[in-house]
């Protein structure tokens, strides 16, 4: 399933986005975006086929100031994306999607049980896996800067599993609106 | 040690006796020292605990004419007491007591101490007047001298003296010069808002820093000529590849791709080569670049993240971290990147950071227990791994000393983070630290001693 033309006329109208057309991208409904972004209030979506982003016919929206993104939180020693945060990085992308002028930094984290060093490499392929998955979804690269504490900024200074698992994690930081 | 004054009176005898034959012939036994350097050396054992003992005699004062002076100097003691101290700090040596066997000195001497376990004996004689220390080194089986240089004694660090004495002794029974007066690089402070790159020597004295920017960083690692320190700082968004003169603290830029620049390894036959891990290319790989920056060249071709590169010290081989098996392991490649080959087989789950010995007969690394990580060397064909650390703390960033004796490497055992020092079997554990905040060191190449030793020269800085 593709695209259609209309997508060219939207862009014509100013969106900043440049869709990037890609194999596999189930077609959402046509619709305005979802509710407003309240953040913290996860939605229970069924998971469908990953859901392609619409763009919003009104891209002069005001960006509110409240707008926070989604931290997304990863597995021991891994950087893919898990089924369980695939939810928050779809609203994440819708609100990028809808707000075109945010620009974020993706901060890619690690718990403290790896070495500092290769903890560096996978904090970067961590905030790899979010933009590719943004990308993905017509998020234009240029509007995401990459980069990676290691072990360096934990978010939780205990020692056990339940701080390790808020370690792990991509944080994505508004710095543009 | 004491003896009866008789004892004494004949044992100060033999040394003046002993030391007036070597001083007439001091230019001859330089010269046929070189050629005795090379008859001594030892193999040491792979991982082994083979210990040299030593037999130490008198260092004392006399003059040219007058005699023996039955007087030690301030100096002189500080000189000993470091020297001894040393030797056994030195995963090379032991101290033999020898006041037993000096008793009843009758029959062979050297028989005796060698019954007592000494296989050298050293001495040393300071001359009146001149604030140098003339040390002797002779073979108990051989009666032969093996070392004999003379050592001048700086009033404000006499314990320098002694730590330039042991590292010739390593350098003669060895090959490799002595670590005893070389310094460390390491980072301060851990899980502060920044980090700096300190030095201190490696008998802990004398920690001063070398860097006041202000930002993250990693991993420092020396310059083949101890002129420069290598490391990774976080500027603006990007792990700066970075290296500060240790003189001038003047930095310089050698590769700030955007993203990550990190993990440098020097060469240690190539004063101008830097191995190191950054994801210019769009995932973690392996690179060789000149010390300015230039001639980047890409070693690895692997989706995986390959990183922590360790050069091997004849500069044909690259030990590095890959975790394209799935979990970080050891691998070695050629220094061209190709045959690339896996080392170790995830022991427990999980190995990094190797640091191949200057003896090229070892590597060590770390392995990922669920109580932390524990250190460990392994062959470079990937057979006989030994433990060095076993569950106290979890223990970090091995880095061989430049003799290739001993580990220096980062330990949470005392709480927070210090570094230790360990013999290259894993005995004799030392901290360097004990502030709790400072991690990742890096050894200095030799220091040459040249400074004060007084007529012959060594390589080193």
């Amino acid at each position: 399933m593709r695209y259609r033309g209309k997508v060219l006329l939207i862009l014509a109208l100013g969106v900043s986005l440049s869709i990037a057309s890609l194999d596999g991208c189930a077609k959402k409904k046509a619709t305005t975006p979802p509710a407003p972004p309240k953040v913290e209030a996860p939605k229970p979506k069924p998971a469908p086929p990953a859901v392609v982003p619409k763009a919003p016919e009104k891209q002069e929206e005001g960006v509110p100031r409240d707008l926070m993104f989604k931290t997304v939180y990863f597995d021991f020693d891994k950087s893919n994306i898990r089924p369980d945060q695939r939810s928050a990085l779809e609203n994440n992308a819708q609100l990028l999607a809808k707000y075109g002028t945010v620009k974020v930094r993706l901060e890619g984290h690690c718990d403290e049980r790896g070495t500092d060093e290769y903890n560096m490499a996978l904090g970067q392929r961590r905030t790899d896996s979010v933009l590719s998955f943004l990308t993905s979804y017509g998020i234009s690269d240029s509007r995401s800067e990459t980069i990676s504490y290691g072990e360096m900024r934990p978010a939780d200074p205990g020692h056990n599993e339940a701080a390790w698992a808020k370690n792990r994690r991509c944080e994505i930081i508004i710095t543009a609106q | 040690m004491k003896h009866n004054c008789i004892a004494k009176k004949k044992f100060q005898y033999i040394v003046f006796f002993l030391s007036k034959i070597c001083y007439i012939c001091i230019l001859i036994i330089n010269a046929k020292e070189c050629r005795a350097q090379s008859e001594v050396y030892l193999s040491i054992k792979t991982g082994g605990s083979e210990y040299i003992g030593i037999g130490i005699g008198g260092f004392e004062a006399y003059g040219d004419t007058t005699g023996i002076i039955t007087r030690d100097s301030t100096l002189v003691i500080m000189v000993k007491n470091t020297f001894v101290d040393d030797l056994n700090r030195s995963s090379l040596f032991q101290v033999k007591n020898l006041s037993d066997s000096l008793q009843a000195v009758k029959g062979d001497m050297f028989a005796q101490w060698r019954a007592a376990g000494a296989q050298y004996y050293v001495f040393g004689a300071e001359k009146i007047g001149s604030n140098t220390i003339t040390v002797t080194v002779i073979d108990l089986k051989t009666a032969a001298t093996v070392l004999n240089e003379e050592y001048r004694i700086e009033s404000q660090r006499p314990w320098y003296t002694a730590h330039v004495i042991v590292d010739d002794m390593i350098e003669l029974f060895t090959g490799l010069r002595g670590s005893t007066s070389s310094q460390i690089a390491f980072m301060s402070p851990y899980r502060g808002d920044s980090h700096e790159v300190y030095l201190v020597d490696a008998d802990g004295r004398g920690r001063k820093q070398l860097t006041f920017t202000k930002t993250l960083k990693l991993s420092p690692a020396w310059s083949l000529d101890g002129k420069q320190i290598a490391f990774s700082s976080l500027i603006d968004l990007t792990w700066s590849l970075m290296t500060v003169n240790v003189n001038t603290g003047q930095s310089l830029d050698i590769s700030t791709w955007k993203g990550l620049n990190i993990t440098p390894s020097w060469s240690q036959v190539d004063t101008d080569i830097i191995a190191f891990s950054s994801n210019r290319d769009g995932n973690s790989e392996i690179y060789t670049c000149r010390s300015d920056g230039k001639q980047i060249r890409r070693l690895t071709n692997h989706y995986g993240i390959d990183s922590s590169p360790s050069w091997s010290p004849d500069g044909q081989k690259i030990a590095f971290t890959s975790d394209r098996s799935g979990q970080p392991a050891i691998y070695i490649m050629n220094r061209d990147g190709s045959d690339v080959h896996r080392l170790t087989f995830n022991i427990n789950s999980y190995e990094d950071l190797p640091c191949w010995s200057p003896r090229g007969d070892r590597i060590a690394f770390v392995i990922l227990f669920d109580r932390g990580f524990d250190i460990a060397t392994v062959s470079p064909s990937g057979d006989d791994i030994v433990m060095l650390t076993s569950g106290e703390g979890s223990n970090e960033n091995p880095r061989w000393s430049p003799d290739g004796l001993r580990i220096i490497f980062t330990s949470t055992r005392l709480g927070g983070k210090n570094l230790f020092i360990m013999n290259r079997d894993g005995s004799d554990v030392r901290p360097l630290t004990q502030d709790s905040l400072s991690f990742s060191p890096s050894w200095s190449p030799a220091f040459s001693g040249n400074d004060i030793r007084v007529t012959s020269r060594r390589q080193g800085r």
